[in-house]
């Protein structure tokens, strides 16, 4: 694998490890089931995107990530509220297919827009299925500068995203707001008793798990350059939450490490090779199988809901997960 | 039978007028009116059915009553939403504990305390002071209503862990730790022998003296119903049938016809 | 007013195909509270078996038996696939708890995705047309209807439609077996403990979807492309549609999928791109869930405190 590949996976690893650790802030600590977050993702992306095209500012270099980064955070905080709000009297399976279908309506709708070209594709419209993809500014509009996208979500800084999320999320876990949340997750009821306002808790795991896959999305724009609504399906969100059911479901050091483990699946499985088959061509068959038999063997994950502090002292406490019996 | 007429409204702490709810073409509560003094231990029992558990729901703002009204501390509270209603100050257990299994006893106490919270969710991610020194309080004071119960011990174990009677116990700290002024106990002697009832017996009176509190409680173990509760409301079929003290109640012969049909005492001490 | 009728009338055909698909997912749904996710591959697997069939035919073999021969075979396709999936995979973690069986349904979903692509690594298959008098040439047939083409093989749906649902409909209401299939559904252990075999029960449950999940997937083979992802998407308006209908209502099934069928239709009446077509199920979908979270013709349920 050659040095570049590996930079460019370990990054995109990253990326997905901060998608996975919003959503375990909606689907593993209020334990409400999300399957679009894959949409978020995308109006996170397109945002940035967009907005790199049409605002950047040379004099500024690498704060233009700021602007599109801000950009791709209120877009998705906007839409969240937007599908929040009906989806707060949703329940289980409801909630689910509704989500499923914002994301892929977003996709849909994303797959058909067309977007002006701005002064970077001067009388052209960009958009639909091929995605936008920023290249340079044509003649002298300003200096040819150099890619500062593409150097600013280095490997370093989406990493340091990753931890600093990781610690953030953790901390708000083990507070008021976390307790409210799981609170919410175990039982809606006493929760109500206890008086808790279901609806804002949910309301704001929505809005913050959304704004964080956005800025997700801010990141892998700068990092690729060039996205399509393809790669933004349930696919997708699927992936991702496989990733934290891997890991535990409510548990965010589990969601890192889910990130990790189905991050670098398929690139070693690409490169080995069993009785003359090229498992990489089989890895869509591979996790449709891992999937069923880990549900089946192992639903609490890794860690269950346990952050890895908890995990390493228990031995005794019993690690049953949401997932049973709801 | 008590008149309702004559009460001074202003003074009582709680009120209910007419409340009435069915639940598609079934009466489960009809024309029921009470009201609760501050400091009282009010008594609710009734046949399996009878309606009791609707009514602690229809307090609570679970759900909403069809007819009639709620006061509490001069508030109207009719048709407020759940957490409202206990922001306000009225407090429940359930029937079926409903524990927060997977969190610890003691989170499941700090829940009680979260309308208290005064950080907000910067405060919380990034770990300033200010949270530090609310948490530190919120843990004193969980610990004090965990000593008060003899749970303390087990304070960093999961819920799931405590034997049925502590669970009952952590369940009643819960909604104590609300700091609530009307407490509504939902068979808070489910599942307890003879002598875990004498305990709950004293258990609630310390309570009710230490705190200040009322309590309404819902109860089929005629025991603790009898030595416990100043005054006794039964319920059948959704309407009161009884209202008085618990000698009054035990003598009236609708109560008795209500229990078993045919005059015979039941199990009362 | 001609293109309306055009459209509307392609509305009613498709239509009657989601409805028969989302007959499945409300008997599973009603039975095992259950989104069977898999449900679309089920009628992916009935056009494969289906068209596997036509292979195997003698080519003089007139269209009269060859298509019924079709329809049964795509059938009993959909049933064993269903019911092999039911013991397989979601019998085992059926006390798991309801994220468990909906990510199994999803990995089954695309396990048996993959497993299509593999066995039809080429082109879409196709019923050839090169004969006259071939099935492939007569389901090409068309008539034109308000102004565009509907193919003749497309009026069959809705009177298949109609006597599969009559047939569902007779045996839930006035079997034994219907009975016991209400029964599990209201509370299965009370059923149980009145001596109901649970499992027999889910799994003709299972039996019943996969039947007509087989036998819609036949239909659509006649008239459109067969690939490997062709489940997807009908999958999921099918199960909007039993959404929309009510889930657990045999007639409610019927209902959605006909006004999912006619909505997006009219969708494209209505001249907007067609690449939106698809969003419509979805934008119905949000908005009954709005109104009445039941369905139109669902029953409201409630928690006990």
């Amino acid at each position: 694998m050659s040095w570049y590949e590996l930079h460019s996976a370990l990054g995109n690893i990253g990326i997905f490890a901060i998608l996975a650790l919003s959503l375990n802030v909606i689907c593993g600590m209020t334990g409400l089931l999300q399957l679009g977050q894959a949409g978020f993702f995308a109006i996170g992306a397109y945002a940035a995107g967009l907005t790199s095209i049409y605002l950047t500012f040379p004099e500024l270099g690498v704060l233009n990530f700021a602007i599109s980064a801000a950009a791709a955070i209120i877009a998705a905080g906007i839409f969240s509220i937007i599908l929040g709000i009906p989806c707060l009297r949703l329940k289980g399976d409801y909630l689910a297919i509704t989500t499923l279908g914002f994301g892929e309506i977003t996709r849909l709708v994303l797959v058909n827009l067309q977007f002006p070209g701005g002064k970077m594709y001067p009388g052209e419209k960009i958009g639909g299925a091929t995605g936008i993809k920023f290249t340079e500014f044509p003649g002298d509009l300003w200096p040819a500068y150099p890619n500062y996208s593409a150097e600013f979500a280095s490997l370093w800084f989406t990493w340091m995203l990753v931890i600093i999320t990781c610690i953030l999320l953790i901390n708000i876990k083990k507070s008021s707001f976390g307790r409210a949340m799981m609170c919410i997750r175990e039982d809606e009821i006493a929760a109500q008793a206890m008086g808790i306002n279901i609806s804002k808790y949910k309301m704001m795991a929505f809005l913050l798990s959304a704004c964080i896959a956005g800025f997700a999305g801010a990141l892998f724009f700068h990092k690729e350059l060039a996205i399509a609504p393809g790669k933004f399906n349930l696919i997708c969100s699927i992936e991702i939450l496989l990733m934290i059911v891997l890991g535990g479901l409510g548990s965010f050091s589990g969601a890192l490490t889910g990130a990790v483990v189905l991050g670098i699946t398929p690139y070693i499985l690409r490169h080995v090779e069993i009785c003359g088959y090229r498992l990489g061509e089989y890895q869509q068959l591979m996790y449709a199988v891992l999937l069923i038999i880990l549900i089946r063997l192992a639903p609490n994950g890794i860690f269950g809901m346990n952050e890895i502090p908890r995990w390493w002292k228990s031995s005794v406490i019993s690690r049953r997960s949401p997932a049973d019996g709801k | 039978m008590k008149h309702l007429d004559t009460i001074q409204k202003e003074f009582k702490q709680f009120f209910a007028e007419g409340v009435g709810k069915s639940f598609g073409g079934l009466k489960a509560v009809d024309n029921f009116s009470m009201e609760i003094d501050t400091g009282e231990i009010v008594g609710l029992i009734g046949p399996n059915g009878a309606g009791k558990t609707t009514v602690f729901n229809l307090i609570t703002g679970m759900e909403t009553p069809d007819s009639g009204k709620f006061y509490f501390q001069r508030d109207y509270i009719t048709g407020k939403p759940p957490h409202v209603i206990s922001e306000l100050g009225i407090a429940r257990t359930f029937q079926n504990i409903r524990l927060l299994d997977y969190l610890t006893v003691i989170d499941n106490i700090k829940i009680a305390y979260h309308k208290h919270i005064s950080y907000n969710l910067a405060h919380a991610s990034l770990r300033l002071p200010k949270f530090f020194s609310v948490e530190k309080e919120i843990t004193e004071k969980s610990f004090g209503f965990l000593e008060l119960f003899g749970i303390e011990d087990s304070a960093y174990e999961l819920a799931s862990s405590l034997p049925y009677g502590k669970r009952r116990k952590l369940e009643m700290a819960r909604a104590l730790a609300t700091e609530a002024s009307l407490l509504l106990l939902d068979e808070p002697a489910a599942g307890l022998n003879p002598r875990e009832t004498a305990e709950l017996t004293e258990l609630i009176r310390k309570i009710r003296d230490e705190f200040h509190i009322s309590i309404f409680l819902i109860e089929h173990d005629m025991s603790l119903v009898m030595n416990l509760c100043e005054r006794v409301i039964v319920l059948n079929f959704g309407e009161i049938i009884a209202h008085g003290t618990p000698l009054e109640v035990q003598n009236n012969p609708d109560v008795i016809e209500a229990y078993l049909g045919t005059g015979k005492k039941k199990n009362v001490s | 007013m001609d293109n309306f009728i055009f459209f509307l009338t392609s509305g009613l055909c498709i239509g009657a195909v989601y409805a028969l698909i989302a007959l499945g997912y409300t008997l599973v749904y009603g039975i095992i509270k259950l989104i069977n996710f898999a449900h679309g591959e089920f009628y992916m697997v009935g056009a494969y078996a289906g068209f596997g069939i036509y292979l195997v035919l003698p080519s003089g073999t007139p269209a009269i038996f060859a298509i019924p021969l079709i329809i049964i075979s795509s059938g009993i396709a959909g049933i064993i696939i269903a019911v092999l999936t039911e013991q397989i995979a979601y019998k085992p973690i059926r006390k798991s708890g309801r994220l468990a069986a909906l990510l199994t349904a999803i990995g089954v979903s695309f396990l048996l995705q993959n497993l299509a692509s593999f066995i039809n690594k080429a082109n879409p298959l196709q019923y050839s047309s090169d004969k006259v008098g071939s099935i492939g040439e007569i389901c090409q047939r068309s008539v034109s209807i308000g102004g565009g083409g509907i193919k003749i093989i497309q009026f069959v749906y809705i009177p298949v439609t109609l006597a599969l649902t009559l047939i569902l409909w007779y045996i839930v209401m006035k079997t034994n077996f219907g009975r016991a299939m209400r029964a599990v559904s209201q509370d299965p252990d009370a059923a149980a403990l009145m001596g109901i075999n649970i499992d027999s029960v889910i799994r003709k449950t299972f039996l019943l979807g996969g039947l007509m999940a087989g036998i819609a997937g036949a239909l659509i083979g006649f008239h459109s492309v067969i690939e490997p992802m062709m489940g997807f998407m009908p999958g999921l308006k099918a199960f909007i549609a039993a959404v929309v209908g009510g889930i657990g209502s045999i007639p409610g099934a019927v209902l959605g999928g006909l006004i999912i069928g006619i909505v997006e239709n009219m969708v494209l009446f209505c001249n907007v791109p067609s690449g939106y077509k698809d969003v419509a199920a979805f934008v119905v979908l949000i908005l009954v869930l709005l109104v009445r979270p039941q369905g139109i013709l669902g029953r409201n349920t409630r928690e006990k405190v």
